[in-house]
């Protein structure tokens, strides 16, 4: 029998040349809430984060959104989890600090497919090796906390 | 505006024989789509683990699957993620990351009974529903989150 099942949706827009727009939906057995991020590129900054719970388990959860805030001006590198969950996960909600270190994580696919649709319009013989090769130039930090996108460029 | 980058997740923990879990977690994206399924006892053993990937530019995603049978037989306890990250996560963050969501999936599917039983009493009776009366419900989730810590823990 089903006793638990929970779903997360991310979705990336480009809101202008420099803001990335990160939206994230958590919704489960239990919780539902949703988040979205700015982020400033190509510094991978964030510089706002808000988000609202739609359904949780106590009345002392939904306090928890103002703890939000402290994650405006934290860098995507490494380490970063780690800080999300300490400043925003544990004080606050931890589905909260899941969903925004869901939402993170998914930054450098998110780079690559804005990279290789932008690429591949100008030449439709790309490769996806050619197009991490110019992420990694535009966002240099990508390299130390992708060993995968890194290792693949080796090769 | 149109998307530029997509992913969903999605996690299952059906209840089996004697207390184990089946917890099935799988995720695709533009770049990846796999599945981890995870078996666990009653106490949180790994019974079975098993991977499949469906898409990744990464052959190393592909290589990483077999290194999934090194957590069988570890308990998801504290120190799991070090581990799981340490063996897969430098050559697949996202089969760490299914891993790590069924491991996630097993705590909370253990919680939800506890919950179901504790919270429609404490939600009967607003006033007395306080964080002294939740941990007390609750008492491994101490200091988890604001929910579980009292004023004078923070």
């Amino acid at each position: 029998m089903l006793k638990f099942c929970r779903t997360k949706f991310v979705g990336f827009e480009r809101e202008s040349d420099d803001i990335l727009k990160i939206y994230g939906t958590l919704d489960d057995t239990l919780y539902s809430m949703q988040i979205e991020i700015k982020l400033q590129l190509p510094e991978l900054v964030i510089q706002s984060l808000t988000g609202k719970m739609r359904r949780f388990t106590t009345p002392f959860c939904e306090e928890a959104t103002n703890f939000l805030t402290k994650g405006a001006g934290l860098k995507i590198e490494p380490g970063f989890q780690s800080k999300v969950k300490r400043l925003i996960g544990r004080p606050g909600c931890r589905h909260f600090a899941n969903l925004i270190n869901e939402c993170c994580e998914s930054i450098i696919p998110a780079l690559i497919c804005m990279k290789y649709k932008e690429l591949h319009e100008e030449n439709p013989e790309i490769s996806i090796a050619e197009v991490i090769k110019e992420v990694k130039e535009t966002y240099p930090q990508i390299a130390s906390f992708c060993p995968t996108y890194s290792s693949l460029l080796e090769k | 505006m149109v998307l530029t980058y997509t992913k969903n997740k999605e996690v299952h923990v059906f209840e089996g024989e004697n207390r184990t879990s089946e917890i099935r977690a799988r995720m695709y994206d533009m770049c990846f789509e796999g599945e981890v399924t995870i078996k666990t006892s009653k106490t949180m053993e790994i019974l079975e683990i098993n991977g499949k990937i469906f898409r990744s530019f990464s052959v190393q995603c592909f290589e990483s699957l077999k290194l999934l049978e090194k957590l069988k037989g570890r308990r998801i306890a504290g120190g799991f993620t070090k581990i799981v990250y340490g063996l897969i996560g430098r050559t697949c963050p996202y089969l760490a990351s299914l891993v790590m969501e069924c491991v996630e999936g097993a705590i909370l599917g253990a919680t939800v009974g506890p919950l179901e039983k504790a919270l429609p009493q404490l939600w009967k009776t607003p006033e007395k529903f306080t964080k002294k009366a939740l941990i007390s419900f609750m008492p491994q989730m101490k200091n988890s989150c604001i929910a579980y810590t009292m004023e004078d823990d923070r």
